[in-house]
């Protein structure tokens, strides 16, 4: 792995660096953004400054689809790369390669759709791997594996241990207990030391007449900050079985207590690709596609929406509730205040595509 | 297709001349019968905006939202297979069970469950009608031919088509030598082979531009289309007749009406045409005979500016054509084709698709509607509706030519001209009005969206 990379902005991020750390003290807390951008660019950014400080070549050249997960340290990203088929441990200080594993063996190929968590002593990384056995004449699909690895398992890691999990699962995250939460047809909650499994929030198999079964892309975790699991959704409101009114919806984790809830939270006027709550204040939901949206999701409605320049994927908020953060799709990232006042625009080298978009503090 | 993706994906070496054996082998001992191919002549001649049904509840959802439903229909396998296809699904796109219509249901266990035995049922690999196609006597394609149709943008033409054998087995060589119905020629050749003892597949030239040819051939008259390979939608339904027949007939006549008032040139195909008094009423003057063969006459005709609406009696010799001519003084109704259309913005590499629209127009008769075929009309665009017009789609999308009714595609890529960068994508009203009558007029819509990526030859 190249340590630093050497482009315009590479340079522009060194020259820059010493200066931000003699500003913010030896010893001060920051808090940083963390992306990638096509094809294997991972970026430690200051959001204060608004530049990018460190940007590490990932080794393999197929983006995709740049999942982020933090170490609980934050010191340490492990993003999902080079076809959907690696994990790769990064650290943040200095760009070092810290882990590595690949999902297939032989002639069974493994793609992750963004299914990824690290446990909360940040011992462990878990991976749903999609399987396939690729025969000379035929596939056969195989049932998908949690994967559980060691983080200090180095740059061929093998899973300690792999337990068969559901079909069509993307985002996962950890709660404090070490409980794995997968979002697929439902929300689960899984045992990692036993692969016990159970449904904790129904969506797919919900029971409830007066709506719709709910549809979901949800291929953002980003409750670092907020420590939920959110997993937004659409679903119409029903009348005699026909649909009378469209709504967004949560279902949502609570990390720290791991409490659940999942309920409208307003009208679909819109398209929202990912969402994350004020951390003071979990009904304050902001969402972001072609629009910036601020949803009240007590009262189940919209507060406010900015159209923005452009399609963003990923949002994001600060740990102390005052910016939001917005990027995916294209090659900028846009800063806004919770008023949606604009603060800032960072350039970056590429597309950020389907890549998360993390707040780090160290 | 599966040769071809073998190749692009997992990388088998085939020389081209090896992949044609391979593909002509397997269309002629493992391929359809004309029965099992008919209902999907459209899609295998490129025919675009069709609206598909299928008698299955979510065949469509499952299957025919990624692709049109008539590409499975063309395929015959046993249930064993047709499992093999939806592990192929799920184990090469790995996203696909998480795209929309995928992620709210259990798509793989519904695939193999419900849909991979409805289709073993209906799309069995054995079948009555391929045995009995086998010990069929199948068409000749060699001889001498002519072909009609309506090439968009140009008008209506005719050629004598001459196919000869070549030295592959059912290879063929074809030469064109026609006209335009306004007089202009129409040269070309090509090479063919058919397939599966009537599928006719051609490479064409006319008039110097490249087109793809796709016949079916199990007809005493075979149809089908000549089509641009780069642009699909510009193309033209064609019909070939064979120029020696039995009896004496009238098939065609280009124009499929004459106006009031009007001079210009009446084309009739058929059979036995060269011999015989020529009538076409008696408010129709015939000027000049410009050509006369067996198998086609070119006329300069002249209506009376006072003809009485209705069927012209066309007469050459003892063949009567009752309903083939339609005189006419004015359209009272037009009808636009496509009623939805969709045309897709490009560049070099994915090369936009235009909009192709047609208007036909038709006279009432008493109680009787008749058919005009296509009349001369001025088209343009406008918003479909409030978002097109405050995002300016008219502006954006693309130049509907007045005159053809062809839609070309502004260029694909994010526009930093438009609200959040978007694409020249547009929700267009096309309408056109008769020439000389803007009263009388008709509209459609018109899709202009993004580049489709992945591109086979069977959508």
């Amino acid at each position: 792995m190249k340590r630093l990379n050497m482009t315009a902005v590479g340079l522009l991020a060194l020259s820059i660096q010493p200066l931000v750390s003699d500003e913010a003290g030896a010893d001060e807390v920051r808090e940083y953004l963390v992306t990638m951008t096509k094809p294997n660019q991972l970026h430690l950014i200051d959001p204060e400054v608004q530049e990018i400080v460190r940007s590490c070549d990932v080794n393999g050249d197929v983006f995709g689809p740049g999942t982020i997960q933090l170490s609980p340290d934050n010191l340490t990203a492990y993003v999902i790369h080079n076809r959907w088929e690696e994990v790769v441990g990064v650290d943040l200080t200095n760009c070092e390669e810290v882990f590595r594993a690949h999902g297939g063996r032989g002639n069974i190929r493994a793609k992750s759709i963004a299914s990824l968590a690290v446990s909360p002593d940040g011992s462990q990384v878990y991976v749903v791997w999609d399987r396939v056995k690729m025969g000379l004449d035929h596939y056969q699909v195989l049932e998908p594996q949690l994967a559980v690895y060691e983080t200090d398992a180095g740059l061929l890691a093998e899973p300690v241990r792999t337990y068969p999990a559901p079909r069509q699962v993307t985002i996962m995250d950890a709660d404090m207990d070490g409980d794995l939460y997968l979002a697929g047809a439902d929300i689960y909650r899984m045992d990692p030391d036993t692969g016990d499994i159970e449904t904790v929030i129904p969506n797919r198999n919900w029971d409830r007449p007066e709506f719709s079964g709910p549809d979901s892309l949800a291929i953002w975790a980003n409750g670092e900050v907020t420590r939920e699991f959110l997993r937004p959704y659409t679903s119409a409101k029903l009348k005699d079985g026909n649909p009378v009114s469209y709504h967004w919806g949560i279902s949502r984790v609570d990390l720290d207590s791991g409490e659940t809830e999942n309920k409208e939270i307003g009208p679909m006027e819109f398209i929202v690709f990912s969402m994350v709550s004020d951390p003071d204040d979990p009904d304050t939901i902001y969402g972001a596609y072609t629009q910036l949206s601020h949803f009240d999701a007590e009262k189940n409605e919209i507060v406010k929406v900015l159209d923005l320049d452009h399609t963003y994927y990923s949002i994001n908020i600060s740990h102390d509730g005052e910016t939001i953060y917005v990027g995916g799709a294209s090659a900028d990232i846009v800063i806004y205040d919770t008023d949606f006042n604009r603060l800032g625009q960072i350039r970056m080298p590429g597309d950020m595509s389907t890549s998360t978009l993390k707040v780090a503090r160290f | 297709m599966t040769l071809a993706r073998m190749q692009v994906m997992h990388g088998v070496e085939v020389p081209i001349e090896a992949r044609r054996d391979i593909v002509k082998y397997l269309a002629d001992t493992q391929g359809l019968a004309p029965e099992e191919s008919a209902g999907q002549r459209a899609l295998i001649e490129r025919r675009l905006n069709r609206v598909e049904s299928f008698d299955h509840p979510t065949y469509q959802e499952m299957c025919a939202r990624c692709h049109t439903g008539g590409r499975a229909q063309l395929q015959r396998r046993a249930e064993g297979e047709w499992e093999y296809l939806v592990h192929f699904h799920v184990g090469q796109f790995q996203t696909m069970e998480y795209q929309s219509m995928a992620r709210d249901r259990d798509w793989f266990g519904i695939a193999l469950n419900e849909i991979a035995p409805w289709l073993a049922e209906t799309q069995s690999l054995e079948s009555e009608s391929w045995d009995a196609w086998q010990q069929a006597k199948h068409h000749d394609p060699e001889g001498d031919w002519q072909l009609w149709g309506y090439w968009p943008g140009e008008g209506s033409f005719y050629a004598d088509v001459s196919v000869t054998s070549g030295e592959d087995q059912d290879a063929y060589t074809l030469t064109l030598d026609g006209a335009f119905t306004d007089g202009r020629e129409l040269e070309g050749d090509g090479q063919a082979i058919v397939y599966t003892g009537y599928e006719w597949r051609a490479n064409l030239t006319l008039n110097g531009r490249d087109f793809k040819q796709v016949l079916d051939f199990s007809q005493e008259e075979p149809t089908g289309r000549i089509f641009d390979n780069h642009d699909d939608a510009l193309g033209m339904q064609v019909t070939m007749l064979p120029q020696e027949a039995g009896e004496a007939e009238l098939v065609a006549s280009l124009p499929a009406s004459l106006k009031a008032g009007e001079r210009h040139r009446l084309v009739l195909l058929g059979h036995g045409l060269d011999e015989g008094e020529i009538y076409l009423g008696d408010q129709v003057a015939l000027h000049e005979v410009v050509e006369r063969s067996s198998h086609r006459l070119v006329m300069d005709v002249e209506v009376d500016r006072e003809l009485t609406p209705g069927w012209l009696p066309v007469t050459v010799g003892e063949s009567r054509g009752d309903e083939l001519l339609a005189g006419y003084q004015r359209v009272d109704r037009l009808k636009v084709s496509p009623e939805l259309g969709v045309a897709r913005i490009g560049n070099e590499n994915t090369p936009s698709v235009s909009g192709v629209f047609s208007a036909i127009g038709y006279t009432q008769v008493g109680d009787e509607t008749l058919s005009l075929g296509q009349v001369p009309v001025r088209w343009s665009v406008a918003p479909w509706d409030d978002i097109a017009e405050q995002d300016e789609d008219v502006k954006f999308a693309g130049v509907m030519d007045a005159a053809t009714g062809i839609f070309s595609p502004a260029g694909a890529g994010p526009n930093p001209q438009r609200q959040y960068n978007a694409n020249s994508v547009g929700n267009l009203r096309v309408k056109a009005a008769v020439e000389g009558q803007p009263e009388v007029q008709d509209e459609s819509q018109l899709i202009v969206t993004v580049q489709r990526w992945n591109n086979p030859p069977l959508r």
